[in-house]
């Protein structure tokens, strides 16, 4: 919690993102240390954090005050809203696939490694073509 | 994407999904910000609407941009000197611009103080959709700007003791070809005719002639103390010095107005001077001149003797702006008084920049300070010179008024 005003107070804005990763590390601790099922509030947990960060960041740059940003306000509100409703989806359809009575198996685990590694290596590139 | 690569590595590790869950999330963001986002491409061109201002007036700059690529959100601020200040007091502005969009963002600010200003640089910042990714550039410009001290009207100004030997509107002491009747006497060979006053003559039985004052001009040099610059506390409060020019811009003004030559002598750490002309071109030159006064400090003993002797023609009235702090200047205008130069002093009180203290010594310091400055203004009016005080809150008429007052009185006093 200090870390986080600490971030928004704008000392330390880069505590932002260690705040965001400390949470998500108690919440996943904390599920795994007890042995709970598959939490079903899981999705709404991510959003909730993907928000926070957004707003975070978003009020760090109000900081430095400008005329003329109602509307520029507007667009960037509908679209933090349409990420934290992506990421609402995609944690259900992740819980969904997790759901499944599959098998655990070597394979699977690989080719869940395997897309990990795809979905960070995605990033990367397009965060390389950015830079070239 | 830090957070979401810890994110999958703790899926993979803890046999969990609620990792991958938190991870998609940032992941989606990150992919989202790098494909909306883009090298900005925007060519920006700065105009300002004026370069000549008065003080109190309000400038336009404004930013014409030309965008290459759609820029979602751009801020612009321009570097502003602390003496201009935007009315609402945000000098930054946003805009969003398409593909291609030409887009012209007026920023206006009011110019507080005279002086000359040149505002060198404009604050671009680029941002895409979501914040993620900044461009910044600052822009070199060039656009310099003049803020002339709002002037005063003056309805009447202080006279010379004695005038020149130009035209001008000051009636002469000296008796002469003029409008002004000064005094009767007996006709004597070489008199004109028309200078006859034939009532006299007929009472009298001689003939008698009028003799006239002649309308001469004058010469005034503004004198400035700039050794010293007293200030209040707070960015906005005016200083001494903006006081002293704005009194002087007033009074160049009104005496170049009727004719007269006006001169000006800043007097301090740097010793500028303008010899005394007259004309529109001199009103300029002056104005300049004191648009670029600045205090600068120095240690070295000064007195009169340093200024070039065509400064202080003979017989000028010199019109002194000062705090009368400076240990300088103090006696430098005494040094002016006893040479015989017409002097009155606009006094710009150092008591209004600084008060009591809290403590019982600090108190009586201050009354002390107060007596020994009551002291050097009796100094001054002993040696028949007028000493009227100015702090800006009233018109620099009344001022004058005080002046003239003093002057009839003690010429008074010495007939």
């Amino acid at each position: 919690m200090l870390l986080l005003v600490l971030g928004l107070a704008g000392i330390v804005p880069a505590a932002i993102g260690w705040v965001l990763g400390l949470i998500g590390i108690a919440y996943a601790v904390s599920l795994y240390a007890v042995g709970a099922p598959i939490d079903p509030l899981a999705p709404a947990v991510a959003g909730g954090l993907l928000l926070v960060g957004e707003l975070s960041y978003w009020s760090l740059e109000l900081r430095r005050p400008a005329s003329g940003r109602a509307l520029i306000s507007v667009r960037r509100a509908l679209s933090i809203a349409g990420l934290t409703a992506a990421t609402g989806v995609m944690g259900s359809l992740i819980l969904l696939v997790a759901s499944l009575p599959l098998a655990g198996s070597l394979l699977t685990t690989m080719a869940g490694a395997a897309a990990a590694l795809g979905a960070l290596a995605l990033v990367m590139v397009l965060a390389r073509r950015l830079a070239g | 994407l830090w957070i979401g690569g810890a994110g999958l590595l703790a899926a993979l590790l803890l046999g969990r999904p609620e990792p991958a869950v938190l991870a998609a999330g940032f992941l989606i963001a990150a992919t989202a910000g790098l494909l909306l986002a883009g090298r900005p491409r925007l060519e920006v061109e700065v105009a300002m609407d004026r370069d000549h201002v008065l003080e109190g007036d309000e400038v336009t700059v404004t930013t014409s941009l030309h965008a290459g690529t759609p820029i979602p959100q751009v801020l612009i601020e321009v570097a502003l000197p602390p003496t201009l200040r935007p009315p609402g007091g945000i000098a930054c502005r946003a805009a969003t611009l398409r593909r291609g969009e030409r887009h012209e963002i007026p920023i206006a600010f009011k110019c507080e103080r005279w002086g000359g200003h040149v505002l060198g640089e404009i604050d671009l910042q680029c941002r895409d959709r979501l914040g993620f990714f900044v461009s910044s550039e600052k822009v070199k410009v060039r656009l310099p700007l003049r803020v002339y001290p709002r002037p005063e009207q003056l309805v009447e100004l202080v006279p010379a003791a004695e005038t020149q030997v130009l035209a001008g509107n000051e009636v002469s002491r000296q008796k002469g070809d003029g409008i002004e009747f000064a005094d009767l006497r007996p006709f004597l060979p070489g008199d004109r005719v028309r200078r006859v006053n034939w009532r006299v003559s007929a009472r009298r039985g001689i003939l008698h002639v009028n003799e006239l004052h002649p309308e001469r001009n004058t010469d005034v040099i503004v004198f400035l103390d700039t050794f010293v610059e007293l200030r209040k506390a707070g960015p906005s409060e005016a200083t001494s010095l903006d006081l002293c020019v704005r009194a002087a811009a007033a009074l160049v003004t009104h005496y170049l107005a009727r004719r007269d030559r006006v001169g000006l002598v800043g007097f301090g750490g740097t010793l500028r001077w303008l010899r005394p002309a007259m004309g529109k071109m001199q009103l300029y030159r002056l104005i300049e001149a004191l648009l670029d006064t600045e205090v600068a400090f120095s240690y070295a003993w000064k007195g009169i003797d340093a200024l070039p002797r065509r400064t202080l023609p003979p017989k000028s009235l010199v019109i002194a702006l000062s705090p009368l702090v400076d240990e300088r200047s103090v006696p430098a205008l005494l040094d002016l008084s006893g040479r015989g130069y017409d002097l009155a002093i606009i006094e710009i009180p150092a008591e209004a920049f600084a008060g009591p203290g809290t403590s019982e010594t600090d108190r009586l310091a201050y009354r002390l300070w107060t007596m020994e400055r009551d002291a050097l203004r009796d100094g001054y009016r002993a040696h028949g010179v007028a000493v009227a005080t100015w702090d800006g809150g009233r018109p620099v008429q009344a001022v004058l008024e005080e002046v003239l007052t003093f002057r009839r009185y003690a010429r008074h006093l010495h007939a």
